[in-house]
């Protein structure tokens, strides 16, 4: 099933073809993702500090790692855009920025519910952390808006591809704040820090499990939403063509 | 050690609504476009 039709305002279309968004790789994530939940509710300690609470760690931080990855591939795909002018870069870079936006909104709510029991508030606005979080969710949602309401294949690939860059320019931000700023809630890093980690072997390994489960995770709702965006472009190409005809 | 059971309950709940929502939401636009393809495809 292969189309090479041009829409307006395009470079010329490599061949399509429409494969299963969700195949055994999808599958295969969300059985990481599953895993990952036995493991961290039945098979890992609790804290001896926090409690049960403790343990959103285990997924509140591998998402916001996942989010990282989803974002940080959707600059490098509009890089490569505006450098190729490849349309499949441009589509892996919606693919990315809209799982990222999933895996920020994990990260925003597990966030605070974690932060009202330890902290005794839902939210600080000046932690920076969760400041530049939100700031980076905004910035996904605006790529994602700006998407839709551009027309013109080419022009919206250029200008959302620019927006995705200046985004994913926070990451490095949001992970360097607690060293940044002196007035924080958020803890300095246990894991992703120059030295050994401080968690104790247990939940080390969960949460490597973790952090393991929602990369997959991640790249197999990237790779599906992928192919559902090539599934939209070949009836869009579709309806072009009859309507040439 | 505090009972902050509820509190962990409550971040594996919307943790899993907000994933399954969205695969939720892939799947059904992925049918909804594979019907228009199909319909496509017998014109």
């Amino acid at each position: 099933m292969t189309t090479g039709s041009l829409r307006a305002g395009t470079v010329p279309r490599a061949s399509l073809e429409a494969r299963p968004v969700f195949d055994w790789f999808f599958w295969f994530g969300v059985a990481c993702v599953v895993g990952l939940y036995v493991r961290a509710m039945y098979f890992t300690p609790l804290d001896s500090l926090q409690g049960a609470a403790q343990k959103i760690y285990y997924i509140h931080v591998p998402s916001a790692l996942g989010a990282y990855l989803a974002v940080s591939i959707a600059a490098l795909m509009s890089i490569v855009y505006l450098w190729l002018h490849d349309e499949r870069a441009d589509r892996l870079a919606e693919a990315s920025a809209e799982v990222g936006i999933v895996f920020l909104s994990v990260v925003l709510t597990t966030g605070p519910l974690w932060g009202h029991q330890i902290w005794g508030a839902y939210w600080v606005w000046w932690d920076m952390r969760l400041t530049l979080t939100l700031f980076l969710w905004f910035v996904v949602a605006a790529y994602l808006v700006l998407r839709g309401a551009i027309e013109d294949d080419a022009q919206r690939a250029r200008y959302s591809a620019v927006l995705a860059i200046l985004g994913a320019l926070l990451i490095p931000f949001i992970h360097l704040s607690v060293y940044l700023f002196q007035a924080r809630l958020h803890p300095m890093p246990v894991v992703l820090k120059p030295d050994k980690p401080s968690l104790p072997g247990e939940m080390l390994t969960t949460f490597l499990l973790g952090f393991a489960a929602f990369s997959v995770l991640c790249i197999a709702l990237i790779r599906a939403r992928y192919r559902m965006g090539v599934l939209r472009d070949l009836v869009g190409d579709r309806g072009l063509e009859r309507a040439d005809d | 050690m505090i009972d902050t059971t509820g509190t962990y309950h409550a971040g594996y709940a919307v943790a899993t609504i907000v994933y399954v929502g969205y695969m939720i939401s892939l799947w059904s636009r992925a049918r909804r476009l594979r019907r228009q393809l199909d319909g496509q495809n017998d014109e």
